[in-house]
């Protein structure tokens, strides 16, 4: 059965905000029924990624996945105002022409919103590069929008609760298009 | 001024690697110039292990090193290849883990290999922002490079290594001496005010 969705994590810490919000908006799909399967920087050996070892299994369940996904969600934390180190070792592996075609979305924590405009130029450039098909607007928050708390988990702002269910919507309705997804063979670059 | 402490970043895995030689050739320039005391940080030789830290405190020794020589330098060469349109995540992560504060002043080379013209802006676009927001001294001119501007491990384009020249000359005119008070100043105004908005003169804050 292939995947609908593939999540990619991009924060080296699993229980980040990113990573959370990546986490909540898994369970939004989950509830509609869409199958998905989330990948992180743990799911990797180190060296599978410093060296790009397409053959190491782990590597190629990844691919595959993302083959026969019709969207990919990504994660990250702010670093250095624009995405993390860790979550471009996860698009490295990807080849360029894999994403052609693909609804795409971001998401995206910052200590401070100025740097949120940073990632989001970054974004586009890796959409431009890896030629996606609808990019679907970026769920962009601030760290203080999303509370960790010990026992209630993630508590979300109210305006970053709704980002995340409108983020929901828009998905379930990209994937909702008609001969969109993987069976359609991505059309080859003019 | 004794021997100007210098740091290539490779962010490339592969060897060999035309992102070092490019990056060696930009340090033979500068060493036309100035005294050198050159460092190598090579992706193929820690990327291991920074792949396997996920935080600073996660680092192995020579990792926490590396970073070390890194954070020290006065002046940096930081190349790396172009993979998916940007930096590699190695490089990326590399930098992801050096202090905020530690590169600010510093005169920065930047440098890439790509696969074609199309990338060319990959130094403007990406690396740029990146040394921009570390507040460091990124000189005007960038180099970039393809595979036709090597032949036998050599950099052979005369066009590549005039930039070279020139970006090599533009470094060597912003080098500090070591430990000046403006430099040391402002980079520890910084770390005590990591909270602070980070985007301001930071010379002012050198003279406290």
């Amino acid at each position: 059965m292939s995947r609908e969705v593939v999540l990619i994590a991009g924060s080296p810490q699993p229980q980040s905000r990113s990573s959370r919000v990546l986490q909540s908006l898994d369970e939004r799909l989950a509830r509609a029924g869409i199958r998905s399967k989330t990948y992180g920087l743990s799911d990797f050996v180190a060296d599978d990624l410093v060296f790009a070892r397409t053959k190491a299994l782990a590597v190629q369940q990844y691919l595959a996945d993302i083959q026969s996904a019709s969207a990919i969600l990504f994660s990250t934390p702010v670093y250095k105002a624009t995405y993390s180190g860790g979550l471009k070792l996860l698009l490295d592996l990807i080849p360029p022409e894999a994403l052609r075609g693909r609804s795409v979305l971001a998401i995206a924590t910052a200590r401070v919103e100025r740097h949120l405009t940073g990632v989001q130029r970054a974004f586009e450039e890796l959409y431009r590069f890896f030629d996606v098909g609808l990019a679907l607007p970026s769920v962009l928050l601030i760290d203080e929008q999303v509370r960790l708390e010990p026992a209630r988990g993630v508590v979300y702002e109210h305006a970053a609760e709704s980002a995340i269910d409108t983020a929901a919507t828009a998905l379930l309705h990209a994937l909702a298009l008609p001969s969109h997804g993987a069976d359609e063979p991505p059309a080859p670059r003019a | 001024m004794s021997a100007v402490k210098t740091v290539i970043v490779s962010g490339s895995a592969s060897r060999p690697s035309r992102t070092l030689i490019l990056a060696e050739q930009i340090s033979i320039a500068l060493s036309q110039q100035l005294e050198l005391d050159l460092h190598v940080v090579d992706i193929a030789d820690v990327g291991s292990d920074l792949g396997r830290a996920l935080t600073r405190d996660d680092l192995s020794e020579a990792a926490e090193r590396a970073l070390g020589v890194v954070e020290s330098a006065q002046i940096l060469i930081a190349a790396t290849p172009v993979y998916r349109g940007s930096y590699t995540g190695h490089f990326k992560h590399l930098f992801d883990l050096i202090a905020q504060e530690a590169l600010v002043d510093v005169p920065v080379i930047l440098a890439a290999t790509g696969g074609g013209q199309r990338h060319t802006l990959v130094i403007e676009h990406q690396l740029r922002p990146l040394f921009a927001f570390l507040q460091a001294f990124a000189v005007p001119v960038g180099i970039y490079a393809t595979h036709t501007d090597f032949r036998d491990g050599v950099l052979t384009s005369e066009l590549v290594r005039a930039r070279v020249s020139l970006a090599a000359r533009q470094a060597a005119q912003l080098v500090r001496p070591a430990n000046s008070a403006r430099v040391s100043g402002s980079r520890a105004a910084l770390s005590a005010s990591r909270d602070a908005p980070i985007f301001r003169a930071t010379t002012e804050h050198g003279q406290s």
